[in-house]
C-alpha cells in the first residue's frame, strides 16, 4: 500500500512533537517533515509533493498563501489548519478545507485523521490484497514446495533464475510466509500441492 | 523505564511479565516479597549489574548496546546464552509441543492435511536443536578459550594456532535466523487456518509463539551485538600481540 507523505508547519516546538507523535501511529503515513515557518514550509513544498499539510495559519502571509494556492492548482493536496480552537478566525482559513484544534482530544483527532487518511488510500489502487497469488505465482510456489531450487525451477519453466526469485519475493510479500517449509505448509493447506506429492517428490 | 538495583523485583514482573522466564534463568524463583533487585541477587550470588543489563536489553530494545555489557567477562555472558538456551530446549518447545499437538486435535480436528502442521513444527524443533548444539560445542567453548588465552599468557602459543581454524567472522557467517520459521508459524494460524473450534487454546498457541519469539530476538541480540564484538576484540588483540 503506498504510503502518505505529510509536512506539519507549526512554530510551536511542542504543538509539531506532538502531532508527530500522534500521526506516527497511524501505519499509513509514510513521511513525516516538519517546517517551523513559512519560508522553510515553502521551501520543502517546492522541493517535494505532500498529500496532506498540517499548518498553522498564522505563520502565513498573504504572499505565502498565494503560492501554495497556486502549486496546489498542480497537486492535489489537502490543506489541514491547526488552530487554537473551533472558534478561531483568521484570514488565511478559507484556504483550508479542513482544520484540527488544540482543544480536541486524542479520539477526536484520530477520528478526523482517518477520515482523511482513508480517503486518499482507498483511491490508490491497492495491489496486495484485492487478489490472491497470480497464476504465475502459484506454479512457482508449486515448484518450490515440491522442493526445487531457484535454478531448477527456471529451468523447466524456462524463465531466468532472477526472475523466480523476483517471483519468490512477492509471494513471500504477498502472503507473508518467508521459509520453504512454511510456503509447502501454505501451498498443501490451499490445494496448490498435493500431501503424497510431496512425499514422493522428497 | 531503566531497571535499577533498588527496584522492588516484584515490580519488574508488573511491569513486564515476560522478565519472569528471565528472571528464573537465573535462578531466581517467585515469592520475593518487598525484596530489591538488588537484595535478591546477593541471595543467589548473582551479579547485580550483570542481572541489570540483561533485564533492561530485554525489557527496552533500545537500550542497546551501551558498552556497558562488553565489560562483563565472556564467562558471564555465555553462562546466561547457556541457560536461555537450556530454557528454550528443556521447557518452551516441549510445552509448546504438547500445546500444538493439542490444538491440532482439537481446534482442528477435520481440516484436511492438518498434520503438517506439526511437521512443520518437529522440523523447527529440529533446527533449534542443531542451532544452539552449534554454539553449545563449538562457538562457546571457542569464546571461551579466546578469553582463556587472554588472561593467561603462559599458554598462549596453543590456543593461537586453533585461533586460526576458527574464528567469530566464521560463527557470523554462519549464523542462521532461527526466528523466521516461528514467524511464518505465527501467519499460518493467524491468517491460513480455518477458524478454531477451541478459541482459547489457539489463542494461548499464539501467546506462546510471540513470547518465545521474542525471547529468542532477544537472546540473539544478546549473541551479536554483546558477545561477537567482544570476542573480536580479543580476537584481534591476541593477533597483534
Amino acid at each position: 500500500m503506498p504510503k502518505l507523505s505529510v509536512i506539519i508547519a507549526e512554530e510551536s516546538y511542542l504543538i509539531r512533537k506532538g502531532l508527530l507523535s500522534l500521526l506516527l501511529e497511524f501505519s499509513s503515513i509514510g513521511k513525516i517533515v516538519e517546517s517551523a515557518n513559512e519560508e522553510s514550509l515553502l521551501e520543502r513544498l517546492e522541493q517535494e509533493s505532500y498529500t496532506i499539510c498540517f499548518i498553522n495559519p498564522s505563520i502565513l502571509t498573504s504572499e505565502g498563501i498565494k503560492k501554495i494556492q497556486e502549486q496546489n492548482l498542480k497537486k492535489s493536496r489537502v490543506m489541514v489548519a491547526i488552530l487554537p480552537s473551533e472558534s478561531s478566525d483568521n484570514a488565511q482559513l478559507k484556504h483550508f478545507t479542513e482544520s484540527i484544534t488544540l482543544d480536541q482530544g486524542k479520539s477526536q483527532l484520530v477520528k478526523k485523521m482517518d477520515g482523511l487518511f482513508t480517503r486518499f488510500v482507498q483511491s490508490q489502487p491497492d495491489y496486495e490484497s484485492s487478489s490472491g497469488l497470480s497464476k504465475r505465482e502459484k506454479i512457482i510456489l508449486r515448484h518450490i514446495a515440491l522442493g526445487y531450487t531457484n535454478k531448477e525451477i527456471g529451468e523447466k519453466l524456462f524463465i531466468s533464475t532472477h526472475t523466480v526469485v523476483t517471483h519468490r519475493k512477492n509471494i513471500t510479500r504477498k502472503i507473508g510466509i518467508k521459509t520453504v517449509s512454511g510456503l509447502t505448509v501454505y501451498a498443501i493447506f490451499n490445494k496448490i500441492v498435493g500431501m503424497d506429492e510431496i512425499r514422493t517428490s522428497r | 523505564m531503566i531497571i535499577t538495583q533498588e527496584n522492588k523485583m516484584a515490580d519488574l514482573i508488573h511491569m513486564n511479565y515476560l522478565l519472569m522466564s528471565v528472571i528464573n534463568r537465573f535462578g531466581i524463583q517467585l515469592g520475593f516479597a518487598n525484596k530489591t533487585v538488588d537484595q535478591v541477587c546477593q541471595e543467589h550470588k548473582i551479579d547485580t549489574r550483570f542481572f541489570l543489563e540483561i533485564v533492561n536489553a530485554f525489557h527496552d530494545k533500545e537500550y542497546f548496546p551501551d558498552k556497558n555489557l562488553q565489560t562483563f567477562s565472556i564467562k558471564l555472558i555465555v553462562e546466561y546464552l547457556l541457560k536461555t538456551h537450556r530454557y528454550y530446549l528443556e521447557e518452551k518447545v516441549p510445552e509448546l509441543e504438547i500445546l500444538i499437538d493439542k490444538m491440532v486435535k482439537e481446534c482442528y480436528s477435520d481440516a484436511e492435511n492438518i498434520d503438517v502442521l506439526i511437521q512443520f513444527f518437529t522440523e523447527y524443533k529440529n533446527e533449534l536443536v542443531t542451532h544452539t548444539k552449534r554454539e553449545d560445542e563449538v562457538v562457546f567453548p571457542y569464546a571461551l578459550k579466546i578469553e582463556q588465552a587472554y588472561e593467561n599468557p603462559e599458554n598462549r602459543k596453543d590456543l593461537i594456532v586453533e585461533l586460526r581454524k576458527y574464528s567469530m567472522q566464521d560463527y557470523m557467517n554462519e549464523h542462521d535466523n532461527i526466528e523466521e520459521k516461528l514467524f511464518d508459524l505465527k501467519n499460518i494460524i493467524i491468517k491460513y487456518l480455518p477458524p478454531p473450534k477451541n478459541k482459547a487454546l489457539c489463542n494461548t498457541v499464539l501467546t506462546e509463539l510471540f513470547n518465545l519469539e521474542q525471547d529468542i530476538n532477544d537472546h540473539s541480540r544478546i549473541e551479536e551485538k554483546v558477545l561477537v564484538p567482544k570476542v573480536v576484540e580479543l580476537e584481534k588483540k591476541l593477533i597483534t600481540q
